[in-house]
């Protein structure tokens, strides 16, 4: 099982932007979509998702609004910006050169990773 | 402080902010994480604490989150700045094309000041400014000896003494201007020689351009002659040869050996020497505390200060004397920066007139900015509407101040581009003996100080409209409507900056009277010798060929008699001045038989001349008779003096037949006494030196009774002086030719009219004079179209209440009183304060320009005259349009 701590650099920041494509979540909803999405094999640390939504937020990836939790609390919902889009695009590409590169080292003969995503 | 303070401003506006967004949100992400627990049966208590455990550090992430929240903030607020400020700008970029003729009465007024204060900046600059090219500028001093009032040069004597017993410098060098006879193929050039002590190098931390360097042993009298050449006589004479090392040339008839070559660049600290030879100075020179002739510089050791240094000099120069010198008057000396003594009288000048440039500009901004308060009362009613719509008081004022910067920026670019034409006609009209007057020009240094002048001036005169848009009050301007605008306020904001224009120009203008008062004093002060027709040029014989009084006194007799010969020279006649010009040698005298006392010494200038010197001149005989060919070496000594010398003789007995002594070394006989001379003529008074110094006592005594001593002072050299037939400068070639034939390696050199001499000496005097009046003027033609605005102004706002006054039988007069008492009283309180400034700055102006005197009454009347009358033509004409105010006209738009 991965915990974000071993995901590979910057693989957080994709994963919060691909998150948010189907709109606009607080950052509970992210991790918890992120968990049931993969059935629990990412478990999201909060100690590394709110750096990383201040993070993009502050270079525009990703742009916040107040709203109110499902609780009625004051929670802020994060949504992605145009840069944000085209960031997952780019991101989405250079994972998936990156994934086919390691792939065909570590799992040589199941041809099982197309050659290009 | 300011940034302590600013930290804590931000701390208290921004961190609760940033603090409560992180905080909400952590809480929220806990609340949901404790309710799914919750949701999968954990009591609520148990649920909070597996919500925390889950989360981690809720502390630590919160406040890493806090700090990049605070980074975004600071960004996202220096974006909008950015955009408000491209706003303002494309804002102010519409309002000035919207009033092209506002912007280019304001924009050129501006861009006139600033190219004033630039064009003298880049003169301050390059003169004053800009380090010295050599080693470490700042350590190097000149070294001063000070006996009476005037510090200046040094005797042999304590040169000595300094370099064997001063402790705060690293090298000491004492030089001598000697002018040389070089003779080559090409002929004989007369060129500027400097005689310097070895260690002259190392005090400029010098590295030769080509060769070497004199070292101290050969320093030495009997050494063998060398000379380094300046790189200016090493390109233009010797074609850059590199050869040219180790060459002998010949010098004053003797072959020098060239040892090297300078570096270029000392040209610019040093512009006058051709070339270097070696002092030196013997050993019973270095303990002889005769004539001060000697220039000293010395390079401060690391660490000491140039005060420090003159305490030194001055303790020390106290105990030489007590020791040796025995002179009346006790000697002191004075430690200089070399920067300082290099750039002279031009230092306080260019300050004085830096200072009258920046009046110029002030004035100019406190116009620029009346002009915008007028503007800014036309357009109080948009201000109001701004802020009506929710523009705070900041973001007006800042938008008033991009409109002044703006239109800085342009009047900066204009007004640099003014300087540089400005720059080209001040140098061609400059005096010559400017120094480093071709390096002045823009550059990086002049340009960023156009900027700044520019951003400066319109933080200054910006500040008054930014003040009033803050102030602008919504509801009554809405209310009020388009026809009054904002009133008292300005009114009074408007006479407070017409009282500061006036105050300034006014100082500007006494400044300017106070030197046209002293020009004019100058050229009332009769010379006392007609300059008109004659030539004067200059003569030196080589000691090689020349050695002895009996030689030069018979070359120079020949010289004389050839050049009498040249036809339309009605006299010639041969001197060590002429006035204006040449060494000046002094002495004490006593009456022959009196002790020499404070009491009884006369401290008199010495020349030299032969008969004719004073018809040449056309100097009246008051009494006695002139030197004559019968005064030869073996007659009695005899001397012609002036009245200045002759009333202070008269002081106790009679002057024609009177015997004097000379306390001069060099005058002393074989037996060590000094000869008795007498005095066989007085002529009268006429001004040898600069036309604003005291004419000093004088007296003339006939070249063939003077030792060897003075010769060798003189580098056995005399001026020519002719009276001609026609134009002097027609007979230049024919009396050098007239000198060539008496001995073919006599170079006539510095060959000029009187006239010319005169101009030369009174070139800094004109220019300052056309600088100063041209600011004056300026300053008062923008002082009073500032009172004419501000005028205009009153009267257009105040024309429904005239037009009453008038409907209810006011007389003319009254309205005029009314309006022009209006505009004169901000003027009458300007030029109290302007005349108290005056007076506090004129002793600045006099303690820089000698032809200047202290506090003159006269100049400052007439500056405040002439200004007055301006003034009060600004108020007339606005006034006058008040009073033919058409009552109906103005009660019919009420």
């Amino acid at each position: 099982m991965a915990s974000s701590n071993e995901l590979l650099h910057g693989t957080l920041e994709t994963l919060i932007l691909k998150t948010l494509q189907g709109g606009s979540r607080h950052g509970y909803s992210i991790a918890r979509w992120l968990e049931d999405e993969t059935s629990d094999g990412l478990q999201i640390e909060e100690g590394s998702l709110y750096p990383a939504l201040y993070r993009m937020e502050r270079r525009g990836w990703i742009e916040a609004e107040w709203g109110k939790s499902e609780l009625g609390r004051k929670a802020k919902f994060y949504r992605l910006t145009a840069e944000g889009k085209s960031q997952l695009a780019r991101q989405t590409n250079e994972w998936a050169a990156f994934a086919a590169a390691v792939s065909k080292i570590l799992l040589p003969s199941t041809g099982l990773i197309a050659e290009k995503a | 402080m300011s940034r302590d303070f600013r930290a804590r401003f931000r701390a208290l506006l921004l961190r609760p902010a940033v603090e409560d967004e992180v905080e909400s949100e952590i809480a929220a992400h806990l609340e949901l994480l404790t309710k799914r627990y919750e949701e999968r049966g954990m009591s609520p208590e148990q649920a909070r604490r597996a919500a925390l455990q889950r989360f981690g550090d809720p502390a630590g992430t919160g406040s890493v989150c806090r700090e990049i929240a605070g980074k975004r903030n600071r960004e996202l607020r220096l974006v909008q700045w950015c955009a408000e400020f491209a706003l303002d700008v494309g804002q102010a970029f519409r309002q000035m094309f919207r009033q092209k003729g506002f912007t280019a009465v304001a924009a050129g007024t501006l861009a006139l000041g600033i190219a004033a204060v630039t064009t003298v900046f880049s003169f301050l600059e390059a003169v004053v400014l800009r380090p010295l090219p050599f080693s470490e500028p700042d350590r190097v001093v000149r070294v001063l000896s000070q006996e009476r009032e005037t510090p200046g040069n040094t005797s042999t004597g304590a040169f000595g003494a300094w370099l064997e017993r001063s402790r705060s410098f690293e090298a000491m060098t004492a030089v001598v201007d000697e002018g040389v006879t070089l003779q080559d193929g090409q002929g004989a050039t007369r060129l500027n020689g400097l005689t310097a002590s070895a260690g002259f190098f190392r005090v400029f931390g010098l590295q030769p351009a080509l060769g070497r360097f004199f070292a101290p042993e050969e320093d030495r009298p009997g050494g063998e002659r060398l000379a380094v050449l300046s790189h200016r006589l090493w390109t233009s004479r010797f074609g850059s040869q590199p050869e040219m090392v180790g060459r002998r040339i010949v010098l004053n008839a003797e072959g020098y050996t060239v040892i090297g070559v300078m570096p270029e660049s000392f040209e610019t600290a040093m512009p006058g020497p051709d070339v270097w030879m070696p002092l030196r100075l013997t050993d019973s020179q270095l303990h002889h505390f005769g004539g001060n002739y000697l220039r000293v510089y010395a390079r401060l050791r690391t660490g000491v200060r140039r005060e420090a240094a003159d305490a030194e000099m001055v303790a020390l120069s106290r105990q030489i004397d007590e020791r040796f010198a025995g002179s009346p008057e006790p000697m002191s000396a004075q430690v200089v920066a070399f920067s300082e003594s290099f750039s002279g009288k031009y230092r306080g000048r260019l300050f004085i007139l830096f200072g009258a440039v920046g009046l110029v500009l002030l004035i100019a901004c406190s116009n620029v900015g009346n002009l915008l308060l007028a503007r800014g009362a036309a357009r109080s009613r948009e201000m109001s509407v701004r802020a009506a719509l929710g523009a705070g008081r900041g973001r007006l004022i800042r938008q008033m101040l991009t409109e002044s910067l703006l239109l800085a920026v342009f009047a900066s670019a204009l007004g640099l581009f003014l300087a540089g034409e400005a720059i080209r006609v001040l140098i061609a009209v400059s005096p010559s003996d400017l120094p480093r007057l071709r390096e002045v020009g823009l550059n990086g240094a002049t340009a960023a100080f156009a900027m700044l002048a520019g951003v400066g001036s319109s933080l200054l005169f910006g500040m008054a409209p930014a003040w009033r848009a803050a102030k602008a009050d919504i509801q009554e301007a809405l209310q009020q409507g388009s026809r009054t605008t904002a009133g008292g306020g300005n009114d009074r904001m408007g006479s407070l900056l017409i009282a500061a224009e006036v105050a300034l120009s006014l100082v500007l203008l006494a400044g300017a009277a106070q030197l046209i008062q002293g020009a004019v004093r100058l050229a009332r002060t009769p010379a006392g010798y007609e300059a008109s027709g004659v030539l004067a040029a200059q003569l030196a014989l080589p000691a090689a060929s020349y050695g002895t009084p009996e030689r030069i006194t018979g070359a120079y007799g020949r010289v004389l008699e050839q050049v009498r010969a040249v036809p339309r020279v009605e006299t010639a006649a041969l001197g060590s001045r002429v006035p204006l010009e040449g060494p000046s040698l002094g002495g004490q005298f006593v009456r022959e038989g009196q002790t020499l006392s404070p009491a009884t010494a006369i401290r008199a200038r010495m020349s030299l001349a032969s008969p004719g010197y004073f018809r040449a001149l056309r100097v009246p005989l008051v009494a006695g008779r002139d030197l004559e060919p019968r005064d030869t070496a073996g007659s009695v000594r005899v001397t012609v003096v002036n009245e200045t010398f002759a009333r202070r003789l008269a002081r106790d007995g009679r002057v024609l037949g009177a015997r004097i002594q000379a306390d001069i070394q060099d005058f002393a006989g074989a037996d060590g006494r000094q000869p008795g001379i007498e005095v066989v003529g007085v002529v009268r008074d006429f001004r040898d030196g600069a036309p604003w110094e005291e004419t000093e006592p004088t007296l003339f005594l006939p070249l063939t009774q003077v030792p060897s001593g003075p010769w060798e002072w003189l580098g056995r050299g005399l001026y020519v002086v002719a009276r001609t037939a026609g134009r002097p400068e027609d007979l230049v070639r024919v009396i050098r030719g007239a000198v060539a034939a008496v001995d073919p390696s006599l170079p006539l050199y510095e060959a000029h009219t009187m006239e010319f001499l005169m101009a030369r000496t009174t070139a800094a005097i004109r220019l300052n004079l056309i600088l100063f009046t041209g600011l004056g003027l300026a300053g008062m033609v923008l002082a009073a179209i500032g009172i004419y605005g501000v005028v205009s102004h009153f009267v257009a706002r105040q024309t429904r209440e005239i037009g009453v006054r008038l409907a209810l039988g006011a007389s003319i007069r009254s309205v005029l009183r009314l309006v022009i008492g209006r505009g004169m009283r901000p003027v009458a309180a300007g030029a109290a304060v302007g005349c108290v400034l005056s007076v506090a700055l004129s002793r600045l102006l006099v303690s820089q320009l000698a032809e200047v005197t202290p506090n003159d009454a006269n100049a400052m009347v007439a500056a405040v005259a002439g200004f007055g009358a301006v003034a009060f033509l600004a108020c007339y004409l606005p006034a006058r349009r008040a009073s033919r105010v058409d009552p109906g006209v103005a009660l019919r738009d009420l």
